[in-house]
């Protein structure tokens, strides 16, 4: 370490100062390799400026040294790598025993980083310069992005990080009123919410309530401030309606006073009916060459350091000042024995505060209208070594020369910018006064109300008044009655506010180096080149310079921006405006987004039966089904096995994802009748019909059959993934046509098998006796109800696969035991469950199509030769216009089986096209190599004058090959549909 | 002698979860229930009342939709809701869950097992065999849905990691009914307590039974939840 080395013996201030720490609880830690002994409470940066270690890490672009600036991880310069996780906010987070720490983004050593040589090429690397540069030749930029990659690294991600480490998830919470920011503002106004029983979370991103009462300086008496802080945080603790998060941020306002808050490895989801902003101010920084330096500090990081952390920011500190704030700062600097070695005020007029009367006593030497010119940086030690003062003649202009001053720190203190961005995330608009430097928020929704600092408010009793006000404004709105009249009476800015904000605290240097943007490493050079190259609108100035766009988003930079752009511009900073806030307030990980991964997976009542059957699952939407049984390597044997065994013995498939849906009432037949494409007004109880379904614009979307159970009541499968659109849609005619009728979605309530093959009929009969199973009885597309097994049942014979075969459908929870009734009965026929892909094979063999796969956002009947679904004669059913219409134009296409014989390298697959020389005349949809018909066969969509049998087809498939296949008469298997009709 | 789902038709979609937990089973209709779990019976009680899970999804209910639903439910001797998303109690210890205007699902009391709920089935079947059918549709909700019973003063807690409705007490009282989502799939939420103790019925689509007892695990852990069987959820009862 610079300094004093890997020393527990550091010196710390004394108390009162280091509210965090425990003086008693060392703790011991790693920086680039080196031990570091810090104090329990420290956060890495104050333990390491403890130890005089101010550079602690490298900037983005030109890899300049970089330490502490506002010790409140409001910036990137403090960006470290930890084992768990890149660019942790060092001034933020704890140390603890054993943390292993590396500075980010060097080459060599943090100290010696050869990249930044980078920093001599500044003048060559203008703003817009990756725009402009390195777009040719053509694809060039692939190659630096690599290298601008590596260049400007961000830490590295650790993947072998334990899942404990990195187990995030969400959580919802509920309040009446959440306040954001417990500082004074915020504590007022949590117990004044806190009323009749009314739910308030108070949500701070510090380790404990307080805010600026921890750390900065309201009076001359610094015990205003402790007092005044503890007597609000005992009143909270008292109060059991007060529910505070500390280390908590609020990272996101959304519609509906929606808020995202993130406090370790969690998000939370905080819907309140009421919203307070309390979230203070952000401290600017002056802009001057050298500004950037470590040991040059914001004055409210120099309080943090001393008042938190106990820990002296200098030996000898300057302090830079706009307004009275520095003076507060220097009399705390002073008090805690730290030599003040100067004030520069850039005020031309003496400061006329309380602090600047109790420095007397410390004969600190103020230079009057003055500005610190530049600052310059140790060599060895990376740190502030010395500033050059000069006096201010002009806006941002000085005299030619001025004086040198040692100092080891620079503390700055020229103004705030509002925390405005959860405020403007809810609409809320910043408005500038460039009379009074000052900022304002108003437009901000109903239900949001904002508090403190954030609404003008410096004095501490105004502070506190305001919070006050909005908690009283936020219950009038829980009251129901609108009452907006707790709005501030005159004078919203209190007397302090006036002098908060120096005007122009910027001075641009010939050499440059003056940072706007210490995230992007931006001066203001690039900012008014911007405005030169044509970008004069703030927001292009952002998006061309980057101005903003880093870690910080504009925290310091924003301000900054906009003035100079305005002066750029010859307009105002209020007309100018500053860039839009968008969440999250602050960087979030990935993790924290995705949160615990929820995948909902569903599965048959004998899911667990195929997976003891060896079966390969796949997922069909949310489903999970059996492929095929065997081993992942011998898919194709497995799958003619099984097509084998339904083909000569018997098979069993798993249904239960096929859609079910009940539709019950005395219109039930009407209803299908106007839904589906086909007759159903005189389908016979007890018998199942084919149904298919079309859109209004006659395109075929669905497909199933409707079983009719009662006069009343029809039992209506449909396609696995299409049953949930079947379901609303018919939910949504309904409400038009309003027929007696009622709807319901069963699909979970069964669970189904498909018994197919020739000996189906003996494996069922010995099941259900008290069904006779015989063809006569028991017709193909028949449906009855009855007991397998013992467990209540429908059975429809249906021929998907072209087999005799029984679709028995039971309730969901008798699933697994109709599965292994079957199974142990059916042992003696060589029953054996087939898969998904098995009954493709099959059903394509049958020459049956599958919707979604066979049929695309255009498919009609006709083209998939599908009339025969079709009553014409029926009045009115969805898309029988468009149907009739499409009838009377000229065919387009036609679906098609084909067939050919082809080494399996050359059989085609699904989208492989149908080709006439270079011309696509169609693609095929379906097509596999049938094991009972030795060949291979498909469906394709051809034109109208290739889809006679017979005809010859020229599909290009795999490596641009062409094969000849001939159009073959559907189905392919069976056409007198003996089989299945046994 | 220990009891095996599998030698029951009905089966729960959990039971091989159970089992893997030690699951002492009892036998209620034609299906089995849990008990207890391994040793845990002398601290079941005292897990129900902080945080467990009991699965119930093979105790009976019922769904009962259609224009003359709720005046076939009154018919029949029960009480209803007055308005949607709202449960009542009734004297057996049923629950009746108003989903809609038209829509109910009754739960049955696991301690008075069928009582209600066969009786309600015979009657309905022999209506609708009647003229004219009443338009008031039975609806298997036993077998649509799957049905944990979450108890314990920490279930608003556990679900507040599933799902976005404020459960909590003063919010979501006794008798409240949600139609939500829960770890990303649809569910409906009764809080129907016992005695003194927060009890919500967590019902969903029966075929993300093992998905959803997992997230609930998953998500109990942090409060050191754990699954209970049927006895501690009835002790529940008896403590006001």
């Amino acid at each position: 370490m610079a300094g004093s080395g890997a020393s527990s013996t550091v010196k710390r201030l004394p108390k009162p100062f280091g509210l965090l720490i425990d003086r008693d609880q060392p703790v011991s830690f790693e920086f680039e390799g080196q031990t570091v002994v810090g104090l329990q409470g420290d956060t890495i940066a104050s333990a390491l400026v403890a130890h005089g270690q101010w550079l602690q890490s490298r900037s983005f672009k030109y890899h300049r040294p970089r330490g502490p600036l506002t010790m409140a991880g409001q910036d990137a310069n403090t960006l470290v790598q930890l084992p768990s996780a890149p660019n942790t906010l060092a001034d933020t987070y704890p140390i603890a025993d054993g943390l292993q720490v590396q500075a980010q983004n060097y080459a060599g050593s943090l100290r010696r980083d050869w990249r930044s040589y980078t920093g001599l090429l500044a003048r060559f690397l203008p703003v817009g310069f990756y725009y402009k540069t390195f777009f040719r030749p053509r694809g060039i930029w692939e190659w630096w992005a690599r290298f601008f990659r590596r260049q400007a690294g961000l830490g590295e991600i650790n993947q072998a990080v334990s899942r404990q480490e990195y187990d995030f998830d969400k959580q919802y919470k509920f309040a009446d009123i959440a306040i954001v920011g417990g500082g004074p503002a915020g504590m007022r106004a949590a117990l004044e919410a806190a009323q009749d029983g009314l739910e308030v979370i108070l949500i701070d991103e510090n380790p404990r309530l307080g805010g600026s009462l921890n750390y900065a300086r309201f009076a001359a008496d610094r015990k205003l401030a402790e007092e005044t802080r503890d007597e609000l945080v005992k009143q909270i603790e008292q109060n059991s309606n007060i529910e505070v998060l500390c280390n908590t941020v609020c990272n996101g306002w959304h519609a509906g006073n929606w808020l995202a808050l993130i406090a370790a490895n969690r998000l939370y989801k905080l819907r309140a009916r009421e919203v307070i902003i309390c979230s203070g101010s952000l401290e600017q920084p002056a802009i001057f060459r050298g500004n950037d330096i470590p040991g040059v500090v914001m004055s409210s990081a120099a309080l943090r350091l001393v008042n938190l952390y106990a820990v002296a920011p200098g030996e000898q500190v300057v302090v830079l000042t706009g307004n009275d704030e520095g003076y507060a700062t220097a009399l705390t600097l002073a008090e805690a024995g730290v030599v003040v070695k100067a004030i520069v005020d850039m005020r031309t007029e003496a400061s006329s505060s309380e602090f600047n009367t109790a420095l007397a006593h410390y004969s600190i030497p103020i230079h009057q209208g003055c500005t610190v010119y530049e600052a310059q940086i140790d060599k060895t030690t990376q740190r502030v070594c010395r500033v050059e003062i000069r006096a201010i003649v002009g806006k941002g202009e000085c005299e030619d020369s001025g004086i040198m001053l040692d100092t080891d720190c620079l503390v700055m203190a020229v103004g705030y910018m509002p925390t405005y961005q959860l405020v403007c995330q809810a609409g809320g608009q910043l408005s500038y006064d460039d009379a009074s430097s000052l900022f304002s928020l108003d437009s901000y929704p109903a239900h949001m109300e904002i508090a403190g600092s954030v609404n003008g408010q410096w004095d501490l009793q105004a502070v506190l008044d305001d919070g006050k006000r909005a908690a009283q404004s936020a219950l009038s709105w829980l009251g129901d009655d609108g009452d907006d009249s707790a709005q501030l009476p005159d004078g919203k800015h209190d007397p302090l506010a006036a002098g908060i904000n120096f005007s122009w605290p910027m001075f641009p240097h010939p050499k440059g180096k003056e940072f706007v943007d210490f995230d992007e490493d931006l001066q203001i050079a690039d900012i008014i080149n911007a405005t030169r190259d044509g970008y004069e609108n703030i927001q292009l100035v952002k998006r061309y310079s980057t101005c903003g766009m880093g870690p910080s988003q504009g925290r310091h930079s924003a301000l900054a921006a906009a003035r100079l752009v305005a002066d750029a511009t010859a307009t105002t900073v209020a007309e100018t405006g500053v860039t839009t806030a968008r969440p999250p307030f602050a960087a979030e990980t990935l993790a924290h987004n995705a949160g615990r991964s929820f995948y909902p997976a569903r599965r048959s009542n004998m899911h667990h039966r195929h997976m003891e059957a060896g079966a390969q699952m796949m997922q069909a939407g949310a489903w999970y089904r059996p492929a095929y049984y065997g081993k992942a390597d011998d898919m194709a044997a497995s799958i003619e096995e099984e097509v084998d065994n339904v083909r000569s013995n018997v098979g069993i498939i798993d249904v239960s994802t096929l859609g079910g849906i009940e539709i019950q009432g005395p219109d039930a037949a009407e209803f299908l009748n106007r839904f589906y494409t086909f007759a159903f007004a005189k389908q016979k109880v007890g018998m199942a019909r084919y149904a298919l379904l079309c859109n209004e614009a006659g395109v075929v979307i669905d497909d199933g059959v409707a079983c009719r159970l009662h006069e009343h009541h029809y039992y209506v499968t449909a396609t696995t993934g299409g049953v949930d659109r079947v379901f609303q849609s018919m939910l949504k005619w309904n409400l038009q046509w309003g027929l007696q009728v009622d709807i319901s979605n069963s699909t979970s309530a069964w669970c189904g098998v498909n018994l197919a093959g020739p000996n189906s009929r003996q494996v069922l009969a010995r099941l259900c006796p008290d069904i006779d199973l015989s063809a006569a009885a028991f017709p193909y597309m028949g449906v009855r109800e009855g007991a397998v097994a013992g467990i209540p049942a429908r059975i429809i014979r249906v021929g998907f696969v072209g087999e005799l075969g029984y679709e028995v459908h039971v309730p969901q929870q008798f699933g697994e035991a109709l599965w292994d009734a079957i199974m142990d009965d059916g042992q003696s026929e060589g029953i054996a469950p087939f898969g998904v892909e098995a009954q493709r094979v099959l059903r394509l063999e049958k020459g049956h199509i599958i919707i979604g796969q066979d049929t695309d956002a255009m498919s009609n009947p006709r083209e998939l030769q599908m009339t025969w679904a079709v009553a014409g004669k029926k009045p009115f059913f969805v898309g029988g216009r468009s149907i009739r219409e499409l009838e009377a134009l000229p065919e387009q296409r036609v679906l098609v089986g084909f067939e050919l014989e082809v080494e399996p390298a050359l059989i085609p697959k699904e989208a492989h096209l149908v080709m006439a020389d270079e011309t696509m005349l169609g693609r095929v949809t379906s097509c596999v190599q049938s094991p009972t018909l030795g060949k291979a066969i498909g469906l394709a969509y051809v034109p109208p004058e290739l889809s006679a049998p017979g005809s010859e087809l020229t599909i290009k498939v795999d490596e641009g090959k062409r094969v000849t296949a001939q159009v073959s008469q559907l189905p392919f298997y069976d056409p007198d549909n003996q089989r299945q009709q046994l | 002698m220990t009891l095996s789902p599998t030698n029951h038709r009905r089966r729960s979609p959990l039971y091989r979860q159970h089992q893997a937990m030690n699951a002492e089973f009892f036998q209620q209709g034609d299906a089995l229930l849990v008990d207890h779990y391994g040793a845990s019976l002398g601290t079941e009680a005292g897990q129900a009342k902080s945080l467990g899970v009991v699965d119930l999804s093979c105790v009976a209910r019922l769904g009962f939709k259609g224009p003359e639903a709720s005046g076939w439910i009154q018919e029949q001797g029960l009480v209803i809701p007055e308005l949607p998303n709202q449960a009542v109690e009734t004297a057996d210890g049923t629950w009746v869950a108003r989903l809609s205007a038209n829509e109910f699902m009754l739960l049955d009391n696991p301690a008075n097992p069928e009582l209600t709920l066969s009786a309600l089935r015979r009657r309905h079947a022999h209506a609708m065999n009647g003229e004219p059918r009443p338009q008031a549709y039975l609806l298997e909700r036993g077998d649509s849905h799957a049905c944990l019973a979450v108890t314990g003063e920490q279930a608003p807690d556990m679900f507040a990691k599933l799902c976005a409705i404020d459960l909590r007490g003063p919010h979501f009282a006794n008798g409240s009914v949600a139609q939500t989502s829960v770890a990303s799939s649809n569910a409906i939420v009764i809080r129907a307590d016992r005695g003194n103790t927060p009890v919500f019925m967590l019902l969903f689509d029966i075929s993300l039974a093992e998905y959803q007892w997992s997230c609930v695990l998953d998500a109990m852990q942090e409060f050191g939840g754990a699954p209970i069987g049927l006895t501690a959820l009835q002790a529940l009862s008896s403590d006001t």
